[in-house]
């Protein structure tokens, strides 16, 4: 005998995409421009929603669902009535594509500029010990020469920091040091 | 040389971060510096190499640019580098050339893949094989959304080894490993929807005993084809399975190594295509199949409306360590042995069978190439070696990786690696994620206490449980 398989208790979709999937295979079915628009619309109020708030698991979802919508209209023979909403498709979903770059840059951005703040007030920490160069800094903080020159970067642009002569007098120019600002 | 014309002339046609970050790492590769700054124990040469890195950060940094032309350059960019080049060249010689390109992944990483997919897919289609010294991106699995319910990311520069000379944080150059490396980019925009998302992760376990399943000898030693005996149950607990996945808005489910069949596939596909199954990755097990007189084990990974993802086993199942008794599956080797990628911006699915995930040169290809979700169905009664792997993704790649294995339990010799009359069960549900302190989580196989049923885990949860449901048929 086989087991019976029970249904799902619970509904997926918050934000009703079933019910807009249905809508548009309908739609599709029986080559319903204006119902295709709205379809279009109310991804394209979302998509909107979703660039400016620089939300990108919701910019991703939606560029699946295009996706699938997509692949739904194009199985069997293509409708010819389809062709403008796909190419709408295509526009949203390049315009999806750049709204998440900026939003990965943005992020990226705002953690280099955390790592630069949590590390400030350790290099003026070291610094008002002793001048020292970059590469000193890096090994006595234990982080990259790049994070370093970041923060020394910064430091220096505030007037925080500024360069000195080496304390052994070598003439090396190839050497930075630094000291806290007198 | 000349270093700044050189690259100057080089630049001309390069449009994108991607190409202009390539470009300068070919010229260094060329060129290669005997004592690259990025490494010497020069502390002052290390020193100028690391300003010149933060220079090009502060002067390309593509943030604050328009959105729709985010992955390109400026028009002044390749001035900017030249000049930069030119400024440094005495002091650094060609290392000038790689402080800048470090400086540009830095600021421009995120753009990487999206332009490398761009042109990739322009040049090769849907499918790309890697050829021996080609440069491509490795972007982190970051950004995470920050909530409470997502990974703690531990920093990049801690957890991964050293950046070799020649290549960068984010971009590497493909060296073989003896297996061919097909980059897909055919179900990106599914696959990152699935990934991006803090969403539940689960294991699906449908056999509790592989009194389930025959292990017919095609000879002597090959065992061929091992399924499960009740085909009609099988599938109606894989589709039950699939089920309460959707109904706990599971979006990778994993089911073990055989439990799937070929004629069953259509059924938990014609499931996936509903309206209210969304962004679920299903690895539906594997099978054993022959066409042709080819004999596979194929794990397809199925999607809503999308062709599935597909994996053959690569290495089959031997009893090496028991040479007394010669055994092994009965599949075909693969040739040349091949896997596929599936890039999604910054994610790398792969699907690895069973022995695959163990075997060093695959384990090698795939941290290599930065897969970061990593799908393990597996049938084995011996599961610690799959913690050493899963862990070493981890530090790699921050790799997630999901391994369902199963039947959970091995109840009489069903093969000689299994000794008769014992009861042997391991792990049913090993979970490797990037997440500082819990970066390793199962569930043994006779904590299953009933099949069917899921393991449910959400990435990056604290306390990091899982959820063990039964499902009532």
């Amino acid at each position: 005998m086989p087991e019976t398989i029970p249904s799902p208790t619970t509904q997926t979709n918050p934000d009703g995409f079933a019910d807009l999937l249905a809508r548009y295979d309908a739609a599709v079915e029986q080559g319903e421009q204006e119902a295709l628009d709205s379809v279009y619309q109310h991804l394209e109020e979302r998509a909107a929603k979703a660039i400016h708030g620089g939300d990108i698991p919701d910019m991703m979802r939606l560029r699946s669902q295009l996706r699938r919508l997509e692949r739904r209209a194009t199985r069997g023979t293509p409708h010819a009535f389809l062709e403008g909403t796909l190419i709408t498709f295509t526009v949203l979903d390049r315009m999806l594509a750049a709204g998440r770059t900026a939003a990965e840059l943005q992020a990226s951005s705002e953690l280099r500029a955390q790592t630069t703040l949590v590390l400030r007030d350790a290099v003026l920490d070291e610094l008002r010990l002793r001048p020292q160069r970059p590469a000193d800094l890096a090994r006595a903080l234990n982080t990259g020469a790049p994070q370093i020159s970041r923060v020394i970067r910064v430091l220096t642009d505030e007037g925080l920091v500024e360069p000195t002569e080496s304390p052994d007098g070598s003439s090396d120019q190839r050497a930075r040091w630094y000291r806290p600002a007198a | 040389m000349d270093w700044a014309d050189h690259v100057g002339q080089r630049l001309r046609h390069t449009k994108t971060f991607w190409d202009a970050t390539s470009t300068l790492l070919d010229v260094w590769r060329q060129h290669p510096s005997a004592d690259p700054a990025r490494h010497t124990d020069d502390p002052d040469r290390h020193s100028a190499w690391a300003e010149l890195s933060v220079e090009t950060e502060r002067l390309l940094s593509p943030q604050h640019r328009p959105d729709a032309s985010n992955l390109e350059l400026a028009i002044g960019d390749p001035a900017t580098i030249v000049e930069l080049i030119r400024r440094h060249q005495d002091s650094l010689g060609v290392d000038a050339i790689d402080a800048v390109a470090w400086g540009i992944d830095v600021v421009a990483n995120e753009t990487f893949a999206p332009a490398w997919v761009a042109s990739t897919r322009g040049c090769s289609g849907d499918h790309h094989t890697l050829r021996e010294g080609e440069l491509f991106p490795v972007a982190d699995p970051a950004p995470y959304p920050q909530t409470t319910e997502s990974p703690e990311l531990t920093p990049r520069g801690f957890s991964i080894p050293e950046i070799p000379a020649g290549e960068l944080p984010n971009i590497r150059a493909f060296s073989s490993r003896g297996i061919e490396v097909v980059i897909s980019f055919e179900h990106a925009e599914s696959l990152e929807a699935i990934a991006v998302a803090p969403q539940p992760i689960a294991t699906g376990h449908v056999n509790a005993s592989s009194d389930e399943f025959t292990f017919p000898h095609q000879n002597a030693t090959d065992i061929f084809p091992i399924a499960a005996r009740d085909l009609a149950k099988q599938e109606s607990r894989l589709t039950a399975v699939v089920n309460e996945a959707v109904a706990r808005g599971v979006r990778i489910l994993v089911i073990p190594e055989l439990s799937g069949h070929e004629s069953v596939v259509a059924t938990l596909q014609d499931r996936l295509d509903t309206p209210e199954v969304e962004d679920l990755l299903v690895i539906a097990g594997s099978h054993h199949v022959e066409h042709t007189a080819v004999r596979r084990n194929i794990a397809l990974g199925l999607l809503s409306d999308e062709t599935p993802l597909e994996h053959e086993k690569l290495f089959r199942f031997t009893n090496e360590l028991r040479p007394a008794i010669r055994e092994r599956e009965g599949i075909d080797t693969p040739a040349p042995r091949r896997i596929t990628i599936h890039q999604a911006n910054r994610f790398r699915f792969a699907i690895a069978i069973c022995k695959d995930f163990l075997e060093p040169r695959l384990s090698d290809t795939l941290a290599h190439v930065g897969a970061n979700v990593i799908c393990v169905p597996a049938m084995s009664p011996k599961t610690a070696p799959y913690h050493a792997r899963a862990l070493e993704h981890v530090n790699a790649s921050q790799a997630l990786t999901i391994i369902a294995n199963g039947p959970t339990a091995w109840v009489k010799e069903t093969t000689s690696e299994v000794p008769a009359a014992t009861s042997h069960a391991e792990d049913a549900c090993i979970i490797g994620q990037p997440v500082a302190r819990r970066m390793l989580v199962t569930v043994a196989a006779d904590a299953v206490q009933a099949v069917p049923s899921l393991n449910v885990f959400k990435v990056g949860d604290q306390p990091a449980d899982i959820e063990s449901v039964i499902i009532n048929m």
